[in-house]
C-alpha cells in the first residue's frame, strides 16, 4: 500500500510481505521559499487522495482569557475566504465528491480533505484561498461561537464523565495554564472572542512557515509539486511565531480531587501522573507499550484484574497521554492517565489500590516474554491498520514531521519493537510511582 | 471522477450450507473476517431483551479448550481482535489479524462460534456487568432517545426492542444463553466474508478445515414484516433532570435498499441532512447556531427502513429548532431540489461510497451487508450509476411519499420541566412521558 511508483508496485505484489515489519510509507519532501513544507506520498491502488495540512498552533498557544480560541479558529477556517463565500468550501468540495474535516489538539490543528484523485487541484485551490486570505464576517464569528458552545454542551457539560475527562484531569495534573486549560475552552472566553482575535491569530499562526502539508494517494508527485508551487508559492513569507511557554514544575506528591457529576450513574476513579518523557525516546516507546499491556483489550492486566477477577470495574481505559493525547498527537509536557468506571459497592480507594498494585507488579517484574510479544504484535497490527487509508498515511506523515521533527518517524515501528521487558520495568518504576499519582474521585449524581 | 470498480470476488458454498465470499486484497498484510448468522435479537422473544447481546459477548468468553483470557491472548498474539455483536436481524462474529496468522484466527473463530462453553462464572459476570453498563448507557441522552424512539415507532414488532431492561437482564442464565446460541448459530443460514492478504486456494483449505465440520438445523425465520405504523404525530419526553441540552430524535417508517425508489429517497435524504453542506446543517447549525451536530439518515432493517433526524440543541431553542426542522421537511416534500443541489449530493454520495470501501473493514462490511440484506449481487457495482441516474422529479416523489412529518414519532430527552411546554406543541395529541426503557 505504501509504495513509491508503478515499477515498485509490480515488484511488491510478487513478493511476500516481510513478517516482522510493516509496509513503508514512502514520500517526497520539499519546502517552498515561503517556508511551506510539503510531503507527497503516492499509491495508485484506489482512485482517492487526501490533502491535509497541520498548523503548529493549538490550545497551548492560546492567550489567557482566550481559552478555546484555537478550536474556534479552526471553525472559522470554513467560514469564508477571498474567493470562497461562507458555505462554499463544503459545497464546492462535495460537488467534486470530496469530504473534509478538521481537529484541534493541544499543540496543533489538523485539516484534511478526502477527494476522488481528479479533484486534488480543487482541494488545493480551496486550501490556498483560505490560507492566503481568510475573510470572515462578524456574524460568522458569532454564529460559530454558538456552534462551539453547543459542541461543549454536547461533548462535555451534558456528557457523563465528560467534565472529569475533558476538564478536571488536565487542570488537576498540570500547574502551567498553557497545559492545564481544556482545548474546548470556557464559555466566557469564547463569548469574549471577536473578529480582531481571528485576524490576529491568523496572522500569527497561519503563516506558510508554520504549516506542513501532505498530499497522499493516487497522485503524481511532480504534478502535485507544480500545483502547490503555483497556488501556495505566492503566499507571503511570515516569521514562524515563538513556541509557547509550557514549562511544568517537577511532579510533586499526588493530590486528591473530588468531582461531582450530575449525569453519571456509576462512580468512577481516575489517576494521573505527569513528568512523562519526550516523544520518540526509548522511555516513551516503553510507556506506550506499558499502557497497552495495562489497559488495551480483554487480555490486558487491569481488565483482567479489575473487571474479571475482582469484579470491581465495568469499563476502563488509559495509557500514555490519556485522556488528552494519544500516540499520534503526543507532545510533552504530558500525562499518563487511567480512568475506571467501577461498581457502587466498591470504594474508590479499594479500586485505586487494585490498579496501583498492578502497576507496581510490572515495576517489580517487567512483562513475561510471551506477554510482551503479544503486546508488540498487537501494536504492530494497529500501526499497519493506521496506514490503510490515504488519510491515515497523511496524518502519520504530518504528525511525524511536526512533532518528531522528521517525517521518517512515520516509519519508525522498529523503535517500539526494540522495547524489552527491562525497559517496561524501568519506566513503570520511574514514571508511575504510587505516591506521585493524582487521584480523581467521581461522585455520581445521576442515580435514578 | 474515475468510476468505482468493486474488486473481484470469489464465492463458494460448503456442503453444510455456509456461504463464503472472498476478496483477495494484498495491499496490507492483514486479513479481515466476518462470520454472520441470519437471525438476531428479533428471532428471540421480547422478554429476552439483551439475551442475543449477552450471547454474542459470551462467545469469546470461553470454549471447551480456552478460557476468556486465553481467547483474548490468542487474538493479541495474532495481531488482531475477535468480538461478536448481535443486531436485530443477525449476529456477526468479526476478526482481523496479521495475514501470517489467518489460519489460526479462522480456527479460533470456528472454536468460539461452534463450541462456546458459556462458563457459569462468565455468564454471572456478564449479567452483573450488563446491568452496570445499562446504567452507564442510561446516563447518555442519545441512548435514551434511541430506546424510546424505537419503542414508540415499532410498537409490538420485535424491532421495538433495542436495549435490555433491568428485568430482562435478571432472566439471563447459562441455559438461556446456550439455547439462544443453538437456535441462532447454524451453518445453513451462515455467511463468511474474508477480505485481505489471502489467496483463494489457501482460503478454501482454511475455511474447510475450520468450518467444514459445522452441523446444524435450519435457522429461525426472518423478522416479520412491519404491518402497522403510527398514524398521527406524537411527542414523547424522557426526563433527564439538569440536562443543559435536549436531544431530539424524530422520524417515521420508510423503505429498504431493495425498494425501486430507494436511490431517489437516498438523494432526498442527502440534500436534506446527509452532509456538512446539507440544508439542515447549513441552516440550523451554520446560520442559526442552534446545534453542533444535526443530520438525517435512513436506517435499514431486514424488513423495513426508518427515516430519522436527530440533533442535540440547548434548552432555550428547542421550539425554534423543531420549527426549522419541520419546515425543511415540508420544503423537501413540496419543492424540487435545485440541479446544483442534486448534482452535488450525487457526487458526494459517489465519493463517500468509494472511500467507505478503502479499508478491508469497510469492504468486508459492505460485502456482508449486501448478502445479509439479500440485495442483488451487483449492488456495489451498480451503486454509483444508480445514484447518478436519479432526477429531481424522483427525489420529490420519494420525499413526498416517504418523509411523513404528520405521523412522526418525536422523542425529546432533557430536563422535562424546562422543555415539555416547548415540545408539546408539536402534536395535536397530549404529550406523553416515557421512562428509561421507553415505556410510559
Amino acid at each position: 500500500m505504501m509504495r513509491g511508483g508503478a515499477a515498485q508496485l509490480a515488484l511488491a505484489l510478487a513478493l511476500p510481505v516481510a513478517a516482522a515489519s510493516s509496509p513503508r510509507i514512502d514520500y517526497t519532501d520539499f519546502t517552498l521559499p515561503n517556508g511551506l513544507r510539503v510531503l507527497v506520498s503516492t499509491d495508485h491502488a484506489v482512485p482517492v487522495a487526501a490533502v491535509s495540512m497541520v498548523f503548529d498552533a493549538g490550545a497551548r498557544h492560546e492567550a489567557r482569557g482566550r481559552s478555546g480560541f484555537a478550536h474556534l479558529f479552526e471553525h472559522m477556517m470554513f467560514e469564508g475566504s477571498q474567493n470562497v463565500p461562507k458555505g462554499a468550501f463544503d459545497r464546492t468540495l462535495e460537488s467534486y465528491g470530496g469530504d473534509n474535516n478538521a481537529s484541534t489538539h493541544q499543540d496543533l490543528t489538523f485539516y484534511y480533505e478526502e477527494v476522488p484523485s481528479n479533484a486534488v487541484p480543487v482541494a488545493l485551490w480551496l486550501d490556498a484561498d483560505r490560507v492566503g486570505a481568510l475573510d470572515v464576517s462578524k456574524d460568522s464569528v458569532k454564529n460559530q461561537i454558538e456552534v462551539v458552545k453547543e459542541e461543549k454542551r454536547m461533548r462535555v457539560d451534558n456528557k457523563p464523565y465528560g467534565p472529569l475527562l475533558d476538564l478536571e484531569m488536565s487542570s488537576g495534573t498540570f500547574s502551567n495554564w498553557a497545559n492545564a486549560h481544556p482545548v474546548i475552552g470556557s464559555a466566557e472566553d469564547l463569548d469574549a472572542a471577536g473578529l480582531d482575535d481571528v485576524r490576529d491569530f491568523f496572522k500569527a499562526y497561519y503563516a506558510p512557515s508554520n504549516a506542513i502539508m501532505a498530499v497522499v494517494g493516487d497522485v503524481d508527485p511532480l504534478e502535485v509539486r507544480r500545483w502547490v508551487t503555483e497556488l501556495f508559492g505566492p503566499l507571503p513569507n511570515r516569521p514562524k511565531p515563538p513556541a509557547p511557554d509550557t514549562a511544568e514544575p517537577e511532579p510533586g506528591p499526588g493530590r486528591r480531587f473530588e468531582v461531582k457529576d450530575g449525569q453519571a450513574k456509576l462512580p468512577a476513579l481516575a489517576l494521573s501522573w505527569k513528568g512523562m518523557p519526550a516523544r520518540g525516546t526509548p522511555d516513551f516507546c516503553a510507556l506506550v507499550l506499558l499502557g497497552q499491556a495495562l489497559f488495551d483489550g480483554k487480555g490486558s492486566r487491569l481488565y483482567q484484574e479489575l473487571v474479571k477477577t475482582a469484579k470491581a470495574a465495568v469499563d476502563l481505559s488509559g495509557g500514555l497521554g490519556f485522556p488528552v493525547s494519544d500516540l499520534s498527537d503526543y507532545k510533552t509536557p504530558a500525562l499518563f492517565g487511567a480512568f475506571i468506571i467501577h461498581t457502587a459497592e466498591r470504594k474508590p480507594e479499594e479500586v485505586k489500590a487494585l490498579a496501583l498494585a498492578q502497576v507496581a507488579r510490572v515495576a517489580a517484574q517487567g512483562l513475561p516474554a510471551v506477554e510482551l510479544g503479544r503486546v508488540k504484535t498487537k501494536f504492530r497490527s494497529g500501526w499497519i491498520l493506521g496506514q490503510q487509508t490515504a488519510l491515515g498515511r497523511a496524518r502519520k506523515l504530518l504528525m511525524a514531521a511536526l512533532l518528531d521533527g522528521d517525517p521518517e518517524a512515520a516509519n519508525g515501528l522498529d523503535r517500539y519493537m526494540a522495547v524489552t521487558s527491562e525497559d517496561i520495568k524501568r519506566v513503570a518504576g520511574k514514571y508511575l510511582k504510587s505516591d506521585l499519582a493524582n487521584t480523581f474521585v467521581l461522585i455520581p449524581g445521576g442515580a435514578q | 471522477m474515475k468510476p468505482y470498480q468493486a474488486p473481484p470476488r470469489q464465492e463458494w458454498k460448503l456442503p453444510n450450507g455456509l456461504k463464503v465470499v472472498l476478496v483477495t486484497d494484498r495491499r496490507s498484510p492483514m486479513v479481515t473476517a466476518k462470520l454472520a448468522v441470519r437471525a438476531g435479537a428479533a428471532a428471540l422473544p421480547a422478554e429476552a431483551a439483551g439475551l442475543a447481546d449477552a450471547m454474542a459477548e459470551l462467545l469469546t468468553d470461553g470454549t471447551a479448550r480456552r478460557s476468556s483470557k486465553a481467547v483474548a491472548d490468542a487474538a493479541d498474539e495474532y495481531g488482531g481482535r475477535i468480538a461478536a455483536a448481535a443486531g436485530p436481524d443477525d449476529v456477526v462474529l468479526e476478526s482481523y489479524c496479521l495475514s501470517e496468522h489467518a489460519g489460526k484466527m479462522l480456527a479460533l473463530m470456528s472454536e468460539v462460534a461452534l463450541s462456546p462453553s458459556f462458563p457459569e462464572s462468565e455468564v454471572a459476570l456478564r449479567r452483573k456487568n450488563m446491568q452496570d453498563e445499562l446504567n452507564v448507557e442510561r446516563s447518555e441522552p442519545d441512548f435514551l432517545a434511541s430506546v424510546a424512539f424505537h419503542k414508540k415507532l415499532f410498537g409490538a414488532h420485535p424491532y421495538a426492542v433495542t436495549a435490555p431492561t433491568d428485568a430482562s437482564i435478571k432472566r439471563i442464565s447459562r441455559a438461556r444463553v446456550a439455547k439462544a446460541h443453538r437456535r441462532l448459530f447454524t451453518p445453513r443460514s451462515a455467511l463468511l466474508v474474508l477480505v485481505g492478504d489471502i489467496r483463494l486456494a489457501q482460503a478454501k483449505v482454511l475455511v474447510r478445515d475450520s468450518f467444514g465440520g459445522w452441523r446444524g438445523e435450519p435457522g429461525p425465520a426472518a423478522a416479520p414484516a412491519v404491518t402497522s405504523r403510527p398514524r398521527v404525530r406524537r411527542v414523547y419526553v424522557v426526563d433527564r433532570p439538569g440536562s443543559v441540552q435536549a436531544s431530539l430524535f424524530l422520524g417515521n417508517l420508510a423503505i429498504r435498499e431493495d425498494h425501486p425508489s430507494y436511490f431517489d429517497f437516498l438523494l432526498a435524504n442527502q440534500v436534506l441532512g446527509g452532509s456538512f453542506s446539507s440544508r439542515l446543517v447549513s441552516d440550523i447549525r451554520e446560520s442559526k447556531g442552534y446545534t453542533y451536530r444535526i443530520g438525517s439518515r435512513i436506517d435499514t432493517f431486514l424488513t423495513t427502513g426508518v427515516f430519522r433526524v436527530r440533533t442535540p440543541v440547548r434548552n432555550e431553542v428547542v421550539r425554534p429548532a423543531l420549527e426549522a426542522i419541520l419546515s425543511h421537511l415540508d420544503r423537501i416534500r413540496r419543492k424540487q431540489v435545485s440541479p446544483e443541489e442534486l448534482a452535488q449530493a450525487k457526487n458526494y454520495l459517489a465519493g463517500s461510497f468509494a472511500r467507505g470501501l478503502e479499508t478491508q473493514e469497510g469492504l468486508a462490511s459492505a460485502l456482508l451487508h449486501v448478502k445479509l440484506r439479500r440485495l442483488p449481487d451487483d449492488y456495489l457495482d451498480t451503486f454509483v450509476p444508480k445514484v447518478q441516474a436519479v432526477d429531481a422529479a424522483g427525489v420529490l416523489r420519494a420525499a413526498e411519499t416517504f418523509i411523513r412529518p404528520e405521523e412522526m414519532v418525536l422523542v425529546a430527552v432533557g430536563d422535562g420541566a424546562r422543555i415539555r411546554g416547548d415540545v408539546g406543541q408539536f402534536s395535536s395529541e397530549p404529550l406523553e412521558m416515557a421512562d428509561l426503557d421507553g415505556n410510559r
